[in-house]
C-alpha cells in the first residue's frame, strides 16, 4: 500500500509547501500537482485514510511526512464526496497546521448538483411511421430523480 | 525539554480588528522546524536577483506584513477583502501612478489572493513599468524583489491604496452611530 506513495513528486510538493502563504494555496497547488492526482486514481479512499492514519501515529514527523499528509488528504478530496466526506469533517482534530483550513476549504468547495431524468416517447411523424413501427422503440426509461454531489 | 513535532499545530492568535472595528482571524504560528529550515534552500535560485531581509519567522505570512504589522498571519483571501473594504481601500488603475506604499496583491485565476506586499519603488518606464516590492515568502523571510520575480503567479498584480480618507471617517461615523 506504502508503494502508492511512491507516485508522489515530493520534491515539487515540497516546493509548494514551502512558499504557501495560505491553506488555500497550499490545497490549490496540492490538487494542481499530477503525482498527488495519480495517487488519487490509484488508490482508494479506504486505502488513502489507512495510509493517512498510519503516518499521524509516527510521533517525530519529517518535512516528507507532512508534504505526504497533506497529499494524502488533497487526494482524498478527489474522491467520492459521500464517502470522504466523514474523513473530513473529523480533520479538526488533528493537530496538524492548516488541515483544520484545509477541511472548511474542501466542505464549502463541495458542490451539490441535481439532475433528473425523464421519460421521453419516441412520436414519429407520419412519413417516419412506418420506420418507426417497425423498431418500436422507446427511449430512455429512467424515471427516479437522482442527486449526485460533485467536487468544484 | 519540549519535542516540536514539524508541522504541530502550535499557534495562538491575537487581536487585530479593521478601522471598522471588525475582527480580522489570524494565527501565529509558533513553530519552525529543522526540516523546514533545511527546505529554504528552495530559495536559492533567486540569489543575486532578490535581496533577502532578516531571519526566517513562522509567527507572520506575507498578509500579515502587509496588513497586521508582522504581528501575526492571516491564513484566509476573506480577511484580505474585509480588511480592503473596511479600510476603504481603492484599487489603483493605470493610468494613475503606483506609489510606494501601496499595497500589492497577488491574484490566482480563481480569485484567491496568493501572496501580498508593499511597494517600496515606484515603477517607471527604465524598470518596464514593474515596481520593487517588500514581501514575505512563507515561513521564510522578507524579501525585496521586483514584483514579478518572485515564486509566486505575478501575472494578476493589483495595486490598493487609501485615497478617500473623508470617506473613511465617514464609514467610522457610521459605525458609532
Amino acid at each position: 500500500m506504502m508503494q502508492k506513495l511512491k507516485k508522489l513528486d515530493l520534491e515539487t510538493l515540497k516546493s509548494h509547501y514551502i512558499v504557501s502563504n495560505t491553506p488555500a494555496y497550499l490545497y490549490k497547488y496540492f490538487r494542481r500537482d499530477n503525482s498527488v492526482q495519480k495517487l488519487a486514481e490509484a488508490a482508494s479512499y479506504s486505502e488513502l485514510e489507512k495510509i493517512f492514519n498510519s503516518k499521524l501515529k509516527k510521533k517525530e514527523k519529517d518535512l516528507d511526512d507532512l508534504v505526504i499528509i497533506y497529499a494524502l488528504v488533497v487526494a482524498l478530496s478527489y474522491h467520492d464526496y459521500s464517502k470522504v466526506r466523514s474523513f473530513f469533517e473529523k480533520l479538526s482534530d488533528v493537530d496538524i497546521e492548516w488541515l483544520s483550513n484545509i477541511k472548511e476549504i474542501y466542505l464549502s468547495s463541495a458542490e451539490v448538483t441535481q439532475y433528473r431524468s425523464h421519460n421521453i416517447l419516441y412520436k414519429p411523424s407520419q412519413k417516419k411511421k412506418l420506420d418507426a413501427e417497425v423498431s418500436n422503440k422507446v427511449l430512455n426509461t429512467s424515471v427516479e430523480p437522482t442527486t449526485s454531489i460533485r467536487k468544484v | 525539554m519540549r519535542r516540536i513535532i514539524v508541522g504541530a499545530n502550535i499557534s495562538q492568535k491575537i487581536i487585530v480588528q479593521t478601522c471598522l472595528g471588525n475582527d480580522v482571524s489570524n494565527t501565529q504560528v509558533l513553530t519552525i522546524s529543522t526540516y523546514e529550515k533545511n527546505q529554504f534552500q528552495t530559495y536559492d535560485i533567486y540569489r543575486g536577483k532578490v535581496e533577502f531581509r532578516g531571519n526566517p519567522s513562522p509567527i507572520y505570512n506575507c498578509h500579515g506584513l502587509t496588513f497586521a504589522s508582522r504581528r501575526t498571519g492571516i491564513h484566509e483571501s476573506k480577511e484580505i477583502s474585509k480588511i480592503l473594504q473596511d479600510d476603504n481601500y481603492q484599487e489603483i488603475i493605470h493610468p494613475h501612478p503606483v506609489l510606494p506604499g501601496d499595497v500589492v496583491l497577488y491574484f490566482s485565476d480563481d480569485g484567491d489572493v496568493e501572496h501580498s506586499g508593499i511597494v517600496i519603488c515606484k515603477p517607471d518606464d527604465t524598470n518596464l513599468n514593474i515596481p520593487v516590492v517588500i514581501s514575505k515568502w512563507g515561513k521564510y523571510c522578507e524579501v525585496i524583489h521586483w514584483a514579478n520575480v518572485c515564486p509566486y503567479d505575478s501575472s494578476r498584480l493589483r495595486y490598493y491604496r487609501i485615497i478617500d480618507n473623508d470617506a473613511k471617517i465617514e464609514k467610522i461615523r457610521l459605525r458609532d452611530t
